[in-house]
């Protein structure tokens, strides 16, 4: 076979198979730098926050004031007990502004119900457009509590409207299935106050399958017993604590998490506010730090490595694929949105540096990996590659990824030791050693359907389904997962 | 070296990081369960303690079980035990505290470690005293250091201890370039309260525009009448910031000057001041200045117009009288003043004014 294909599909295999091993390399040395990075900046965060007193703090009178932002959709299950634990957070000067997104159940009414709300006469200037909101209310036990009624718009929509009534300097978008931790809103404030020029910072989200939880907070900290969400459980400890963490030092980070992130509001409302697309977080982030450079402003995104916020990882591979199709058509999105600034000397660190890094690291990825194993596979069948070559190369990019996940899982020993069982810190590297075989490849498989997906224009997000956390043995209630909207 | 070497070359260097990576990781899986141990012994020490501190045996110098459970644990277990409870307390408990980290030696040790060049020994001790309320010369000097944390963590600590030298240097990192301590200087002369009077009156006439925005800011949380002066005189000659501040101090604190004030300012050429006196009047429930309050339902900044709006509903019935004689009258005003009657309706029970 190999005579009948000539020399010149030989060369053209082993160039490809060529590109394909320096592209490998590149980006693995990009994530030894990234490991690096995070080392550093996890050790230096550790060491100033090290027997910081938050008591003082809390009582503070000039800390900004936070609003959170609560989207809320057909959500009367849950929105009591989500509402209930977010009042219960450990911050001073909180306001809560839930958007009942044009519920077609009894959500409003229980909000009224529950909660004593009386309408009350709000105007509020109107900077971002929205769908109208019908009547504002305020609860009678809860002052801090603003709840609007309006028509079905989306979660951006309904995100507009929040802002749109938020009286906070800062805000905080709480995403749906989240438990934030009690005290985690007063150390993701911190940035806020070291520097003006922060406008967003992100926390880190935690994997909450298999936690025990007790009215809305997590009370026994374990990693998932089922293979799927335990290996999501690496990924998010991988992606947070070096990737995330890593960034701060390498020109600032492209995404907050939708499911925890707080922003300067004059910042977001001047920037648009929140946009209708399948990945309004990163879309925001990007869009804020390019704004930032056109305008001249302050522009600092900043990832603080302690505040968790706790959510349900997919449990079915369907709803994970859906999840992982829709993150990269976001992904795809918001880079062919900004596509002016890959390497824009303009734009800083952002244009030479993170920007290009996400489309040929974050987006290209399964591309690369779906294109290499393709022409490896040629290669072998062709002869052009021979079998211990090709078993080695396996072996190498094997390695490698068991290796950064074992080092996030290190670091996490290193640093915030959450997980206190031996049991389910062992669970954790035996998910970390099998990610690679066959996970892996379908996180590739689904990316690739969500590149595919963008370039058809498909927006819509996809139904999530959610199991619940795990109550206390008490029998208390579950935490419920906090109110989701997705696209009507 | 060709293709097939590098890559031999990348399996073994991959093959020998695995190894020590996952060697690191079982030590510390292992040795991780000196966390839970840690954390047993932690709690033993610190039941010994509130144990010691309700029974208050070791005020009277006997070391008892806190000490020798303390003692039991590193040094940093130990201070982490003695902080935490150390913020729940205050008074003979804490003084209770103090006597147990003397005889363990590590009061001693961090007011060492206050001279330390490391930064880290220099701001573990110098929370470590705040929190037990430690009394320091070198603590004081820390409000000069080169490291903001520490900086800002001196500035905490003389919210405690308040002599004339510790508020000068806490009243000179309000213009820090650190946030940190800008913000806890902040914090520390507004929990001071009129204890701080003195020095942020004399702030409010500083030429530093920083340090003046500052003390408003503090200002404006203390409701303290001494204020009134500076403010009303930043009133007419600060930054729109600056203005807009001292109409909340004038709302929260001033007199009937303060209210003259307040009127000249709602013609002020700037838009968030034209806001803050606007409603700073109705916080104050200045009737009398209604109309002219009414007048700003006319003005051509919209968030300047609802504010107006919403002052005369605060303002009560002459507030409202005047929203329906706006409706009335038309224009830009007239419609904000509908639309805020429109609210105020749909949302008042019948019968209420």
């Amino acid at each position: 076979v190999t005579d009948l294909l000539g020399p010149f599909v030989r060369v053209v295999l082993v160039s490809f198979d060529s590109a394909i091993l320096v592209y490998f390399v590149l980006v693995n040395a990009f994530y030894a730098v990234l490991t690096v990075s995070s080392a550093v900046e996890l050790r230096q965060h550790r060491r100033d926050s090290r027997a910081d007193s938050r008591v003082r703090a809390l009582s503070s009178e000039l800390l900004p004031r936070v609003s959170m932002l609560v989207p809320a959709h057909n959500e009367s299950a849950t929105i009591e007990s989500s509402l209930q634990a977010l009042l219960t957070l450990a911050y001073p000067r909180l306001e809560i502004v839930v958007v009942d997104d044009g519920s077609r159940d009894d959500t409003l009414a229980k909000l009224i119900d529950t909660f004593e709300l009386s309408a009350v006469s709000v105007l509020a200037e109107r900077p971002l457009p929205t769908a109208p909101v019908a009547r504002v209310y305020r609860s009678r036990r809860h002052p801090n509590l603003l709840v609007a009624a309006k028509a079905n718009g989306g979660k951006a929509d309904a995100l507009n409207a929040a802002l749109n009534l938020a009286s906070g300097e800062l805000v905080c978008a709480v995403d749906a299935d989240t438990i934030i931790e009690t005290g985690a809103l007063r150390t993701l404030v911190g940035p806020f106050i070291r520097s003006g020029d922060v406008v967003a910072a992100g926390a880190t989200i935690r994997v909450a399958n298999g936690c025990v939880t007790h009215h809305g907070r997590v009370v026994d900290e374990r990693a998932p017993r089922t293979p799927l969400a335990g290996l999501q459980a690496v990924e998010y400890l991988r992606a947070f604590l070096f990737g995330r963490v890593g960034w701060n030092r390498l020109g600032g980070n492209l995404v907050i998490s939708g499911a925890f992130g707080l922003f300067r509001r004059d910042s977001l409302t001047d920037s648009g506010g929140y946009a209708r697309t399948v990945g309004e977080d990163m879309e925001l982030v990007v869009r804020l730090r390019r704004l930032g450079y056109e305008q001249g402003r302050p522009c600092k995104v900043t990832f603080v490595p302690d505040p968790v916020a706790w959510t349900e990882a997919p449990e079915r591979l369907a709803t994970l694929g859906r999840q992982r199709d829709r993150w990269h058509r976001g992904l795809s999105d918001t880079l062919w949105r900004h596509r002016r600034l890959f390497l824009n000397p303009r734009y800083g660190a952002l244009g030479l540096i993170a920007f290009p890094t996400y489309v040929l690291v974050e987006w290209f990825a399964p591309i690369a990996e779906a294109a290499g194993v393709t022409a490896l596979l040629l290669g072998l069948a062709f002869g052009v590659i021979d079998v211990p070559f090709a078993l080695l190369f396996f072996l190498v990019a094997y390695g490698f990824g068991v290796l950064l996940s074992t080092i996030a899982l290190l670091l996490e020993e290193a640093t915030f030791c959450r997980y206190g069982h031996v049991g389910d810190r062992l669970r954790l590297v035996l998910w970390a050693l099998v990610e690679n075989l066959g996970y892996r490849q379908l996180t590739v498989y689904w990316r690739l359907r969500g590149i595919v997906g963008f370039v058809r224009g498909r927006t819509e997000w996809g139904a999530m389904e959610r199991q619940g956390f795990t109550p206390s043995k008490e029998g208390s209630v579950a935490a419920s997962p906090l109110a989701v909207v997705d696209d009507p | 070296m060709t293709t097939t070497g590098l890559v031999v070359l990348a399996v073994r260097v991959l093959a020998a990081a695995l190894v020590a990576t996952f060697a690191t990781l079982a030590g510390f899986v292992v040795i991780g369960e000196r966390h839970r141990r840690r954390q047993g012994r932690r709690a033993r020490a610190r039941a010994a303690a509130v144990d010691a501190l309700t029974t208050g045996s070791d005020a009277r110098g006997d070391a008892g079980p806190a000490v020798r459970a303390l003692r039991a644990l590193t040094i940093a277990e130990a201070r982490s035990v003695l902080s935490e409870l150390a913020a729940s307390f205050d008074g003979a408990s804490l003084a209770t505290l103090r006597s147990l980290a003397a005889s363990l030696g590590l009061i001693d040790r961090d007011k060492a470690g206050l001279r330390s060049r490391r930064l880290s020994r220099r701001l573990t001790a110098a929370r470590f005293l705040t929190m037990l309320g430690v009394t320091s010369d070198d603590i004081a000097r820390l409000l000069r250091d080169r490291h903001p944390s520490v900086r800002a963590q001196a500035a905490v600590w003389a919210a405690a201890h308040p002599t004339e030298q510790t508020l000068d240097a806490v009243a000179a990192l309000l213009s820090d370039p650190d946030g940190r301590c800008r913000f806890e200087a902040k914090d520390t002369l507004a929990r001071l309260g009129r204890r701080a009077t003195p020095l942020l009156t004399r702030l409010l006439a500083s030429t530093d525009a920083g340090t003046v925005t500052a003390s408003l800011e503090i200002a404006a949380v203390s409701s303290d009448p001494a204020y009134v002066p500076a403010a009303a005189r930043l009133a007419r000659a600060g930054t729109a910031v600056d203005r807009a501040l001292a109409a909340t101090v004038l709302a929260s604190s001033g007199g009937p000057a303060a209210v003259e004030t307040l009127r000249d300012m709602l013609d002020d050429p700037h838009s968030v001041v034209r806001r803050a006196a606007v409603s700073a009047l109705a916080a104050r429930g200045d009737w009398p200045a209604a109309p002219l309050v009414a007048a700003r339902l006319d003005d051509p900044s919209s968030a300047v117009r609802e504010d107006a709006g919403l002052a005369l509903l605060r303002l009560g019935a002459p507030g409202i009288v005047l929203l329906r004689d706006a409706a009335r009258a038309g224009g830009e005003g007239g419609a904000m003043a509908t639309l805020v009657l429109e609210v105020h309706d749909s949302t008042t029970p019948r019968g209420a004014p």
